[in-house]
């Protein structure tokens, strides 16, 4: 390690709020990637943003109601991927206007709800943007039990959710069971942009989930090996846009999107030179 | 003392007067005994219901009313779906994270292995053993999106296989393949047909397959019109989808007690 870099890292490291956002960035950046490979497989990447988005009347709920407001996200976050995964698998034509829906009905829901709040709309900033370097010791501990059941489940469940996401005619003649199978991935999803949410926001939450899965594809030849790339990007670009935000003065969540599309952009270009070279 | 008159064998699939369809409206209704080798063509025009039946019988769209039998099973309690592989109209959905041929065919062996199940040895040398039987071994690393469309057909037949299965239902698998991969897959199907595999196959026309088909199901809409041997057909159906169907192959099952519509001479 050369003597900046190690100057930098101590430097970092003193402080106790810098090193609950860096444990919070690994567990997101490992989290978001886990679930978004078998969204993006699904075709399903940008139901982040709606689950997102009914969230913040979950957050905005638990803001007028005084009560924890990442619990009564979780919550109204896995009702509202419950009721979309349920309105597919049997209305699969109206599957995106749901989504629609979803998606505008859960930030009205948050803004209207919030207007009401004693802190008024302030509070709801830290969710919409991120706001990692706020996180406490028991957000840390919510996380971390968050990802490690994200992670477990994709894990264990490996083999069923690739067959389910890849071809569902397929696993229902197979015999999986399909709609718990989904219900199970909805669930997750809905777990992911929680733990997201306050890291890197609510509007960029699906970012984190895409984006590090769009990088690891483009060197990969195997699921397998893009799940474990994706994960591996996810805590990279998490950890150093952390890191960088703290130099540079700018906001975390949107510092760590960025750092991912500027991997996925040098990876694309690296790519393409490496092919015409050729 | 007499000998107890043996069993007759257990179907691997029956349906009697078994509806299918979609928001509660019959499409197609079919009656329709196969026992284990035959290789049955259900043969139709475009909308015939053809593959809205071979659909209906894996439960993959409604089934309204009559029964269907898997191995002796109503179908909701069957267990052993991995006996069944089936091969859809389709090539391999071009999926936007990369997966290898490899790891497509062993998805088809999920069903076996169980949801919390991990893949052994025994598991790797089916998936093998599959790849082997369609003849892609050298592409088993390959990303799928990189395989030809014919090679793509070839492994949804592999990931069918897969499981071990005793029975394949195949919905067009020539459609959209050039001459040279019909002919590979033609030859794969014989394979698996004298090694015993029962064969239920939705054909535009037995084509590729003549002389392997040992029984043709005409399907005009949504009803058999004619059930027996390949080679013969129902003077009312719109055009001959079986134009090149052999003669005089055995068949079996309950097929011939059913009237015949319209047979021509």
């Amino acid at each position: 390690m050369s003597a900046s870099a190690a100057l930098l890292s101590i430097e970092v490291l003193d402080y106790d709020f810098m090193r609950r956002a860096l444990v919070a960035a690994v567990l997101v950046g490992l989290a978001a990637p886990a679930t978004g490979v078998f969204l993006v497989q699904r075709r399903l990447a940008l139901i982040g943003d709606g689950l997102g988005h009914v969230a913040v009347t979950g957050v905005a709920l638990g803001l007028v109601l005084d009560r924890a407001p990442v619990f009564v996200a979780l919550i109204t976050a896995v009702i509202g991927a419950v009721v979309l995964e349920l309105i597919r698998s049997r209305r699969e034509a109206v599957a995106e206007m749901a989504l629609a829906i979803l998606f505008y009905g859960g930030i009205a829901g948050g803004v209207v709800l919030v207007s009401r709040a004693p802190a008024g709309g302030r509070s709801l900033n830290q969710y919409l943007f991120g706001s990692i370097t706020t996180t406490s010791t028991s957000d840390l501990v919510t996380f971390g039990v968050l990802a490690v059941v994200v992670m477990t489940v994709t894990v264990a469940l490996g083999p069923a959710l690739f067959t389910v996401s890849s071809d569902e005619e397929f696993a229902r003649a197979s015999g999986l069971p399909v709609v718990p199978l989904n219900l199970t991935l909805a669930v997750l999803s809905a777990l992911t942009v929680v733990i997201s949410m306050r890291v890197v926001g609510v509007l960029l939450v699906s970012a984190l989930m895409v984006v590090p899965v769009a990088a690891a594809q483009l060197v990969t030849r195997s699921f397998r090996s893009t799940y474990l790339a994706g994960i591996l990007v996810g805590a990279v670009v998490s950890v150093s846009g952390v890191v960088a935000s703290y130099y540079l003065d700018t906001p975390p969540g949107g510092t760590i999107v960025l750092f991912a599309i500027g991997l996925f952009a040098v990876t694309l270009i690296a790519q393409a030179l490496v092919r015409a070279l050729r | 003392m007499t000998q107890p008159e043996a069993l007759p064998p257990v179907p691997v699939v029956r349906l009697v007067g078994a509806g299918f369809g979609y928001e509660g409206v019959v499409a197609a209704r079919a009656d329709l005994v196969v026992q284990a080798g035959e290789v049955v063509a259900l043969l139709g025009a475009n909308g015939s219901g053809k593959s809205t039946i071979i659909k209906g019988m894996l439960g993959l769209i409604d089934h309204l009313g009559g029964e269907v039998e898997w191995f002796g099973r109503p179908m909701a309690s069957f267990r052993e779906r991995w006996r069944v592989g089936y091969v859809p109209q389709r090539e391999l959905a071009a999926s936007p994270v990369p997966a290898t041929l490899d790891e497509v065919v062993r998805s088809g062996r999920v069903a076996r292995i169980g949801l919390l199940g991990r893949y052994r040895a025994a598991d790797r040398r089916a998936v093998a053993r599959a790849i082997r039987t369609v003849g892609l071994d050298e592409r088993r690393r390959t990303p799928v999106r990189q395989l030809s469309g014919g090679q793509q057909r070839r492994a949804l037949v592999a990931r069918a296989l897969a499981g071990d299965a005793e029975v394949l239902v195949l919905d067009e698998p020539f459609a959209g393949v050039d001459h040279e991969s019909q002919e590979a897959l033609a030859a794969t199907f014989r394979d698996l047909a004298a090694n015993g595999v029962t064969l239920i196959v939705v054909l535009h026309e037995v084509g590729p397959l003549e002389g392997v088909v040992t029984r043709s199901v005409c399907i005009d809409n949504g009803e058999v019109l004619y059930d027996g041997p390949p080679g013969q057909r129902p003077a009312s159906m719109p055009d001959d989808p079986d134009p090149h169907g052999g003669h005089d192959h055995h068949h079996s099952g309950d097929h011939e007690q059913r009237p015949r519509l319209g047979l021509l001479p």
